[in-house]
């Protein structure tokens, strides 16, 4: 009940708009008639016959080119009528006795037709022009932000919102559609937007047919929506949905030229953006079956190697270990030992590093004091090789700022370096580690050794995966540095390698100063127990 | 295997079989008593009617969570806990540590360390146990916590009101490790949890004025992640 109450007020409504707007458009026309026949009369154009036609044609032109071709015809009928009712005698009839007259009747409304039509030919042209114009600009700024869009999502959000300016009064809708499992997400100019029922079914309907449906158009007209295709080279990639936002039911969105147009463009983004997306996806799973077999084969040759030092060794102590000498006996033990060791290591680094690509690895940031951490990684490196048995020197300036980092992973970082500088530097120079603060921006870390360097063709290469150099036939997978620069990555830093001068490997790395670090917040040295925070 | 009835007794919890039989044999030939539980359960049961010297705590276990059966051991017995994890970076140690453990180790672990660890927590234990000290030493130091002084042989260190509080605390469990958050309540309070940058910024301080090599600490010694510690013995 309510619908029909509701469309047949709307109906009602509609007559009564379009009798207004066609008031608006004839009205001053039949007005200029009646202002120029009045002042024809008190004039005197009665008397004088030839300047009243051209006054009435004068009147014509100008409604035609203001009001347009409707309001010209009648301007013209009504001028024709007035004439001879008001100016042709006999005075008060629309009689013609003349012949004569007829003709001026008959020229004035053909003028009327002919400058009517040919100004309404003007103006359309003008129009088409101008449009054609706007759409152009539209269009073009349209492909220019879909170009500048990088991810699916701001594609989307720009394209939604070009076309919401580019067409007055109309929310506009992207529904994503895949192939095989139908729509999956939707946009709008403000973000991703929820799937809408209302919107599927016509949606569908467009999607299969490949046809725009929905209002202004002939499929499924009743919709509230007008919904057009995104075509593209594999097929339907998305609905574009228009709705008015103006709730009178009578103004209609319509595929027009221009929308059609914007859809096939945001097709066309939108299969780019798919495809890439799809590549990416390949790309990743290449490079995951890459790794698989390069740790595969890593693994099976670097835990194959202690793990058979530790089961001879040990079944050597099991078997006959009481038939060994004492020295032999803990040289058998040691090796257990040792070999264990590096297992653990590599075991360690192998899942950090797993970790922190699945992204399980979390970076814990606080603010720490470098020269700390700096200090808990030389003491571990001296832990695990015998304190002293390496000269290691740190240079760290004593106005270093605290920095934002997670100190367990930042001391891997380095642990992985100074480990990395002691394998392959000369064991009669010390492996220095300096540290700079660059102004405000970021703190340098350089880890330099002096041993046999690295061919400055691999410089780059020396942070892949299970590269190793040639010149470095030492133990352990290539791991160590490829978790090192993705430790210092995810802090927002950069590491590199370059030549030590006068030989061997500089490994430097940054870490970004960010915010404010807190500072000392009492006067130094105060004597008595004051309390600093009670100031 | 040793004194078997005079030596300390250890509380080995631990559910892996062959972890505790080698801790076992390691502990015992050092002259330790030693007691294995396998479960949550079993290692409170065991601490209620053995009173153990000292327990060695593994976090994974496979009935209660490690980090739980901390404050219920602390129920029944002030005994030195000694959490073990098997990551580095494990959060659930800071969490212990600040629930009332009070060291930990990260497996795999040195047996020289192990026991080095064992001896400073019955130490440090069977001292709190007797008089609050006063004087803690470590190296040419001499920290008065009652005149509230710290003299490097016959020269007295001007500290603030704040690093003496870190220090102080520190001294109060030598040898162990203080949690960041325990120094931030200790000398801030605890409105201020959540900012170490404090804590770093004067320990920074600390270090410049009792190290020689301030990146090369000889007593005040951070734990990446978890806190600090006064070292009072060089070589153990």
């Amino acid at each position: 009940m309510s619908t029909t109450i509701t469309r047949n007020k709307t109906v009602r409504d509609g007559k009564m708009w379009r009798m207004s707007q066609a008031l608006k458009r004839d009205l001053p026309g039949v007005a200029a008639v009646a202002a120029v026949t009045v002042l024809g009369l008190w004039l005197g154009g009665r008397a004088d016959l030839t300047n009243v036609p051209i006054a009435f044609l004068f009147v014509i032109a100008v409604v035609s080119m203001r009001f347009g071709y409707q309001a010209a015809i009648l301007a013209a009928i009504a001028s024709a009528l007035c004439f001879d009712y008001f100016f042709l005698p006999p005075y008060g009839s629309l009689q013609i006795t003349h012949s004569r007259d007829l003709l001026t009747d008959i020229a004035m409304l053909a003028v009327a037709v002919l400058v009517s039509t040919l100004n309404e030919r003007l103006r359309r042209e003008a129009r088409s022009a101008r449009l054609s114009e706007r759409q152009a600009e539209s269009l073009y700024s349209l492909v220019r932000e879909l170009a500048d869009a990088h991810s699916l999502d701001s594609l989307n959000i720009a394209g939604m919102r070009q076309i919401e300016s580019a067409v007055a009064e109309v929310s506009a809708r992207v529904l994503i559609r895949n192939g095989a499992e139908g729509f999956k997400c939707a946009f709008s100019s403000g973000g991703r937007v929820a799937l809408e029922t209302e919107d599927l079914e016509v949606a569908n309907w467009a999607a299969v047919h490949l046809e725009p449906a929905g209002q202004g158009t002939r499929n499924l007209p009743l919709a509230s929506a007008c919904y057009v295709p995104l075509v593209a080279a594999r097929g339907c990639v998305g609905v574009l949905a228009l709705r008015s936002r103006v709730s009178d039911s009578m103004v209609v969105v319509r595929p027009s030229s221009l929308i059609q147009s914007m859809a096939q463009q945001l097709a066309m983004a939108i299969e780019r953006a798919l495809l890439s997306q799809e590549k990416h996806v390949a790309e990743i799973e290449a490079e995951t079956e890459r790794i698989r077999n390069a740790v595969l084969s890593s693994v099976s040759h670097d835990l194959r190697t202690p793990l058979t030092v530790i089961t001879s060794a040990s079944s050597t102590l099991v078997e006959r270990g009481d038939r060994l000498q004492g020295t032999a006996r803990a040289e058998m033990a040691r090796l257990i030992h040792d070999e264990a060791e590096r297992l653990s290591e590599l075991l360690k680094s192998l899942l950090d590093l797993t970790r922190l690509q699945s992204g399980a690895l979390s970076v814990n940031r606080d603010w720490e004091s470098l020269e700390e951490v700096v200090a808990s990684a030389l003491r571990r490196v001296d832990e695990r090789t015998g304190p002293g048995t390496r000269q290691l020197r740190a240079h760290v300036p004593n106005d270093l700022p605290l920095l934002q980092l997670d100190a367990i992973l930042i001391e891997q970082v380095l642990m992985n370096l100074i480990d990395n500088a002691l394998t392959y530097s000369r064991t009669d120079f010390p492996v220095e580690i300096s540290i700079a603060a660059r102004g405000d921006r970021d703190v340098l870390v350089s880890v330099i050794d002096r041993g046999r360097g690295i061919p400055s063709d691999d410089l780059r290469r020396i942070f892949d995966k299970f590269y190793r150099s040639d010149n470095t036939a030492g133990q352990g997978l290539g791991l160590g540095l490829t978790l090192a620069r993705g430790i210092v990555e995810a802090h927002g830093g950069k590491i590199w390698a370059t030549e030590t001068p006068g030989g061997g490997l500089t490994v430097q790395f940054t870490l970004p100063i960010t915010g404010t670090a807190p500072g000392l917040l009492e006067p130094e040295p105060s004597e008595k127990g004051t309390q600093p925070w009670a100031m | 295997m040793g004194d078997v009835a005079g030596g300390p007794c250890v509380l080995v919890v631990e559910d892996d079989r062959k972890i505790l039989s080698v801790l076992s044999t390691t502990l015992e030939t050092d002259g330790y008593r030693v007691v294995g539980a396998n479960t949550g359960q079993r290692a409170i049961e065991e601490v209620r009617t053995r009173n153990p010297d000292i327990i060695l705590l593994d976090l994974g276990l496979p009935d209660i969570d490690g980090l739980a059966l901390v404050p219920a051991i602390r129920v029944h017995s002030t005994a030195p806990i000694i959490v073990v994890s098997a990551r580095g970076g494990d959060p659930d140690k800071v969490k212990a540590l600040d629930a009332g453990a009070n060291d930990y180790l990260t497996k795999p672990f040195s047996v020289p360390e192990l026991l080095a660890r064992i001896r400073v927590a019955i130490r440090s234990h069977a001292q709190v146990g007797d008089a609050p000290r006063t004087i803690v030493s470590f190296g040419a130091y001499r920290l008065d916590l009652e005149g509230r002084t710290l003299v490097r042989g016959e020269d007295h260190v001007r500290l603030s009101a704040t690093e003496f509080k870190l220090l102080a605390t520190l001294a109060r469990h030598p040898d162990e490790v203080v949690t960041t958050r325990a120094l931030l309540k200790e000398a801030w309070g605890s409105a201020h949890y959540g900012k170490s940058g404090y804590v770093r910024v004067y320990m920074h301080s600390l270090r410049q004025k009792l190290e020689s090599d301030p990146t090369r600490p000889q007593y005040l010694i951070n734990e990446a992640g978890l806190g600090y510690r006064l070292r009072t013995r060089t070589s153990e």
